[in-house]
């Protein structure tokens, strides 16, 4: 019973091994970002656990969430750039999404600096040759 | 023709880690100190980092995962941050440097003050990477490049006693026992030749290619002709300044030197070569840094890279290496030594060494990542020799630099 | 929650010891369903006593070569251990607090599980 916990049927993932900071694709295999860090659902900091409902990943932050986990600190839940869990497609050396990049909200950096910069550089939309 | 296009990468990466302007000075410099008495370096270098391109352009070919995707996700993001902070001050340094060197060689060719020719050659390096496909890229910059060969012709034809050459090299000591400033050009020339940036361009470029499992052939034969070549390319540097400086007692310290040993073997036909070969080698060492720039931030931050997209599709990539050519001008504006500036970036180029060269190892032993190409116990045996080496260079780099003041 | 609050924060046994920190944090994963992943379910804490550092993959018996380096690293982990997540009481900005006395699970798969459990 207790070797269940070194090797859960085969299934186990290991958050810092197996998903943190690995690279996430979105349908097209354009890179979206690494994972940052990952929301959990079903345990709130300073409750008692309820061990009838195990915590699972709720989503996964991108962007400016990586900063904490360099430099420490919390950052506000309303600041969190999130992909929902239910997005995902694969999870092996890369991560996969099911939607393309630019339709997530999260992406919105990438797009801000296309259009914002990128935009008005000649060029910018020819495949180079 | 078609085979030497094949493996192009491999010469272009090589140039930027033998033959770019830093390494074309530290090797005359060394050439004209101390002969071919730091050759063993130049070797140990060579196979250093044939070891472990192979193992990050493998991995880079099996799981299509970069070599800097790779460092933050084994080291975690806060020493993959000092990883980057390191590779990113080197990779800009060094960028500045060339760009530099470029300015120098068009004043060689053209006898225009260097200051007008540096942003004429930041824009050449930024137009390429806007809008030259790779592969015509490393084509052209490496072939180019080669035109360096005429060190080694120049070599040929100035006629040197090969056997005190050869002496020189073998028995480097037997003049009395070499001082500290040794140890630290043999420091500066481990760093020069195993540098991160050559690794991550390499890996960076397997992607571009698209290399695949089926590609290891091609691989292998990149780093195995690339990297030689370019070590080549640097022992004929020494080998000439041993030659005719050397005696002289000249010390090394501008282009015009370094090009004088291929003047007076080969005349105006030799020294044009050699204009070209070193126009070629700092502009493709300029888009080596420039891109390694850029590859390092967007595997670090997971954004979207690579020049087989449109620039559109990968915006702050492209917009990351526009900042870094413009301070590289901005640094260069200032009227700062180019070529002393890589000096310095150099040493702190071999600190970083183990930060890249660990992670690569540990994942090429990964059955995850590479299925049944992990690595083999030769392989492996190598890569921890050389991982104790580059640690052992890694702690000496910087007391050596404080303690001989650079070489001096 | 976040993964971050958890990673590295001190574990305290039921008696208040100091039982190390948590390096990272297992999941098991559910069945997929329609073409996605399944859900990720949290069951246990990896908890090392001294060692802030995780040399990934090293210390979990998975990839073992070079030997040289899987060796060094297995000795320097040798008292990471799998805790399971059923042991957890509560989690504050103090760290995580144990409600039972785990049993002793050594990380490394190598290892054998103790004889004697609490």
């Amino acid at each position: 019973m207790l070797e269940w916990y070194r090797d859960p049927d085969g299934r186990g993932v290991d958050a810092r091994l197996h998903l943190l900071d690995r690279q996430m694709l979105d349908r097209d295999d354009v890179p979206i970002s690494t994972v940052d860090d990952v929301e959990l659902d079903g345990v709130v900091l300073g409750e008692t656990v309820d061990h009838r409902h195990p915590p699972v990943v709720g989503a996964i932050l991108i962007g400016a969430a990586v900063l904490p986990r360099i430099f420490g600190g919390r950052m506000p839940r309303s600041r969190w750039d999130r992909i929902e869990w239910g997005h995902v497609t694969h999870l092996d050396t890369v991560i996969t999404l099911a939607d393309r990049g630019d339709d997530l909200d999260a992406t919105w950096l990438e797009r801000w600096i296309r259009d914002r910069v990128i935009a008005h550089i000649p060029g910018g939309s020819h495949a180079p040759e | 023709m078609k085979k030497l296009f094949a493996v192009a990468l491999g010469i272009l990466t090589a140039i930027g880690g033998f033959v770019d302007i830093g390494d074309l000075v530290t090797n005359a410099v060394v050439g004209a100190r101390y002969g071919m008495g730091l050759a063993w370096v130049v070797v140990a270098g060579i196979i250093g980092i044939c070891v472990y391109a192979d193992m990050a352009g493998r991995v880079a070919a099996v799981s299509g995962r970069a070599t800097f995707e790779i460092i933050r996700e084994r080291l975690g993001p806060r020493t993959g941050l000092a990883n980057l902070s390191a590779s990113f001050l080197i990779n800009l340094l060094t960028l500045t440097a060339e760009i530099g060197g470029m300015a120098l060689a068009l004043q060689l060719a053209s006898g225009v003050a260097p200051g007008m020719w540096i942003p004429v050659a930041a824009f050449a390096v930024w137009i390429v990477i806007w809008r030259t496909k790779f592969s015509i890229m490393e084509n052209v910059a490496g072939l180019l490049g080669l035109c360096l060969i005429v060190f080694a012709v120049a070599l040929f034809l100035l006629k040197p006693d090969w056997g005190a050459l050869g002496d020189q090299a073998i028995r480097p000591w037997s003049a009395g026992s070499p001082d500290l400033s040794y140890w630290y050009y043999a420091v500066a020339l481990f760093g020069a030749a195993m540098t991160p940036y050559e690794v991550f361009f390499f890996s960076s470029g397997a992607v571009e290619e698209g290399w695949t499992e089926k590609d290891l052939g091609t691989e292998r034969l990149n780093v195995f002709v690339g990297f030689p070549l370019g070590g080549l390319l640097s022992l004929s540097i020494a080998g000439c300044a041993a030659v005719v400086l050397l005696p002289l007692g000249v010390d090394v310290t501008s282009l015009s030197q370094l090009v004088l040993p291929v003047a007076e073997a080969g005349g105006r036909l030799a020294l044009a070569f050699v204009i070209v070969g070193i126009l070629a080698a700092t502009f493709g060492a300029a888009l080596e840094t420039t891109l390694s720039s850029g590859y390092t931030l967007a595997q670090f931050f997971g954004w979207s890279w690579g020049k087989f997209r449109r620039p559109r599709q990968a915006a702050r990539f492209h917009i990351s290496m526009m900042i870094c050519l413009l301070v590289g001008i901005g640094v260069l504006a200032t009227g700062a030594d180019p070529v002393m500036v890589t000096e310095v970036s150099v040493v702190f180029s071999a600190v970083a060494l183990p930060l890249t060269y660990y992670p690569i190892l540990v994942v090429a032993n990964d059955p995850e990542y590479m299925g049944d190409k992990v690595n083999g116990r030769v392989r492996n045996g190598f890569a921890v020799v050389f991982l104790a080496v580059i640690l052992v260079a890694a702690i000496a780099a910087i007391p050596l630099m404080i303690m001989t003041g650079m070489g001096s | 929650m976040l993964l971050s609050e958890l990673l590295d924060a001190p574990v305290h046994g039921p008696d208040g010891r100091d039982l190390g920190r948590v390096v990272d944090v297992r999941f098991r994963r559910d069945d997929r369903t329609d073409a996605r992943e399944g859900r990720l379910i949290l069951i246990a804490l990896i908890i090392s006593p001294h060692s802030r550092m995780s040399f990934y993959g090293y210390e979990r018996g998975r990839v073992n070569r070079p030997a040289v380096i899987a060796k060094a690293i297995a000795w320097i982990h040798r008292k990471s251990r799998v805790v399971p997540w059923e042991c957890v009481q509560i989690v504050t900005d103090q760290g995580v607090f144990l409600g039972v006395e785990p049993p002793v699970i050594p990380l490394d798969v190598r290892r054998p599980l103790p004889a004697q459990q609490p």
